[in-house]
């Protein structure tokens, strides 16, 4: 999949700066349910941010692992939105986010089994044929882990995006955030992700508890996480990268700043690559 | 345990505070493993009452922290999410808040809530082109007794009984505070939305009684006939016609439709 560069979120705290400044990004990510609604002023927002941008849709509510049956009119608004903006791609979560026909609009982990891979693989395909397009599911992060795991959540996403052939989108700070919440190696989780499956990275902040991490999306990106980075860099190459903000949301500049960081990272280990 | 019993007792867990998740985790202890359920477990009530404080800012202010807080907590307890997006999350919440107890400022609190719900179906509601003013002009004047009007899709009506409108528009600036909520004259409001900008005024009884019609697919003929019962047969039509010209200019007309007879006499 081509890269679009670096890109940030589109969040409304900055759809006038984006508009009146129109900052130099490769594109912007927007919230898929944000503007699953009838009209007004979020899509009103879209359609202008996009006469100068590509936008790729970034959702919460597929619920891809859920043993609930795929909600079919959310898939068709989704559809009916990626064909309105001309999305690039669409990308979810590897996760689920209720049951018994309730949502806990969270992003609740599965185990990492052969029946949790069984689950997905065919959901996974079904979409992909509605949608006319392979989707990118992002790796979540998670406070606690199953008993029952068969393998670890880098080969899970290997074996599921080759049986479904999905791509995947690299949450590095999650993979931070899990590598210290279940004390795993996260260059070992890097390494173990398929290269050419990787087609979108995220960069994030996330808030330190006693004994764990909470990816709160609230704060810079933490030192860590940006070591993580340049080693995703080395493995996966420049493939579209992002920068999430959805809580303590900053001025526009400030995550430009931010995000010229992940640039002039990723240019260094170009040079001296 | 099977997937679907695992994602059962993790919402359980989640929703109910039923103890059972546990014994399919991993943990360093039972204190540990609790203290990262809380996380989901919190989680979970925090975006809710992050998203009902987005659709009821006015009535999260006054009703204060605290007791927001409170009574969301309350509501989410008693009322789970279950639609895709947290949007239409608290629909009812005006009528969860009328039925907690009886009195004036707990009416004027409900109407307050169904007040800033309406605001937002508003703001979010289907877009459609309003009807230009010079597409009737064009019209023969046999036509006009037969035409019928379609209104907006954002178009909304709100009658209220208390004052809680009026601090609604306080709290945003666009006149005093009152001294408290409370009782006030039955007030039928217009609410509508012109581009991406929600408007909204007070009607007079007249007025709200031609746009029900509208709204019920009365014809200009039957309008007119309405008004006459207030100002006379020779003033009802260019009464009607200057009321019609107004709703045109606000943007509140979508469509119209005409006798089909009459444009057949009309194209003669």
């Amino acid at each position: 999949m081509k890269s679009l560069g670096f890109g940030l979120g589109l969040r409304p705290d900055h759809y006038d700066a984006i508009l009146s400044e129109l900052p130099s990004v490769g594109f912007f990510e927007a919230l898929t349910e944000n503007y699953l609604v009838p009209g007004g002023k979020a899509l009103d927002y879209l359609e202008r941010v996009r006469a100068h941008y590509p936008i790729v849709l970034h959702g919460v509510s597929l619920s891809i692992g859920s043993t609930e049956p795929l909600n079919r009119d959310y898939l068709k608004l989704l559809k009916a939105l990626s064909r309105r903006i001309h999305a690039p791609w669409i990308s979810d979560h590897l996760c689920w986010t209720g049951t018994e026909g309730l949502n806990l609009h969270d992003l609740m982990p599965l185990p990492y089994t052969q029946e949790a891979l069984e689950h997905l693989v065919p959901r996974i395909e079904e979409i992909q044929e509605f949608l006319g397009e392979r989707i990118l599911l992002e790796n979540v992060s998670s406070y606690v882990g199953y008993r029952s795991s068969e393998m670890t959540e880098w080969e899970f996403l290997a074996e599921l995006s080759a049986r479904a052939d999905c791509l995947l989108l690299l949450d590095v700070n999650n993979v931070y955030v899990n590598s210290v919440n279940h004390r795993f190696d996260p260059i070992a989780f890097l390494d173990g992700v398929p290269k050419n499956r990787v087609a979108q990275i995220h960069l994030a902040g996330h808030e330190r508890q006693e004994t764990f991490i909470i990816d709160t999306h609230d704060a810079p990106i933490a030192d860590a996480v940006w070591a993580l980075y340049q080693r995703a860099f080395l493995r996966f190459g420049a493939v579209s990268t992002m920068i999430e903000r959805d809580a303590n949301i900053p001025p526009l500049q400030e995550l430009l700043e931010e995000l010229a960081l992940a640039q002039t990272s990723a240019a260094a280990i170009e040079a001296a690559a | 345990m099977r997937l679907r019993e695992l994602q059962r007792s993790f919402q359980n867990r989640v929703l109910r505070h039923r103890h059972g998740i546990e014994a399919q985790l991993d943990g360093v202890d039972a204190e540990d493993l609790d203290s990262r359920l809380n996380a989901y477990v919190g989680g979970y009530r925090t975006r809710l009452i992050e998203a009902l404080a987005s659709t009821y800012p006015v009535l999260k202010a006054t009703l204060g922290e605290d007791e927001f807080d409170r009574e969301m907590r309350l509501y989410i307890d008693s009322t789970d999410s279950c639609h895709f997006s947290v949007r239409p999350y608290g629909a009812d919440m005006a009528q969860r808040l009328l039925g907690h107890s009886s009195g004036v400022s707990q009416a004027a609190f409900a109407e307050l809530a169904a007040w800033e719900w309406l605001l937002a179906d508003v703001f979010d509601s289907p877009d459609d082109e309003a009807l230009d003013v010079r597409e009737l002009a064009a019209l023969a004047p046999p036509l006009w007794p037969t035409l019928t009007f379609s209104l907006r899709a954002s178009v909304r009506f709100f009658d209220s009984q208390t004052n809680a409108v009026e601090c609604w528009r306080a709290a945003n600036g666009l006149c005093e505070k009152p001294a408290a909520l409370g009782q006030a004259l039955p007030t039928r409001w217009l609410v509508w939305r012109r581009g991406i900008t929600t408007l909204f005024r007070s009607l007079s009884s007249v007025e709200a009684a031609l746009l029900d019609q509208v709204r019920d697919g009365a014809s200009f003929g039957l309008m007119c006939e309405q008004m006459a019962g207030q100002v006379g047969e020779t003033e009802s039509p260019l009464r009607t016609a200057t009321l019609l010209r107004g709703w045109l200019a606000e943007e509140l007309i979508k469509d119209y439709t005409c006798a089909g007879s009459l444009h057949a006499v009309e194209s003669q």
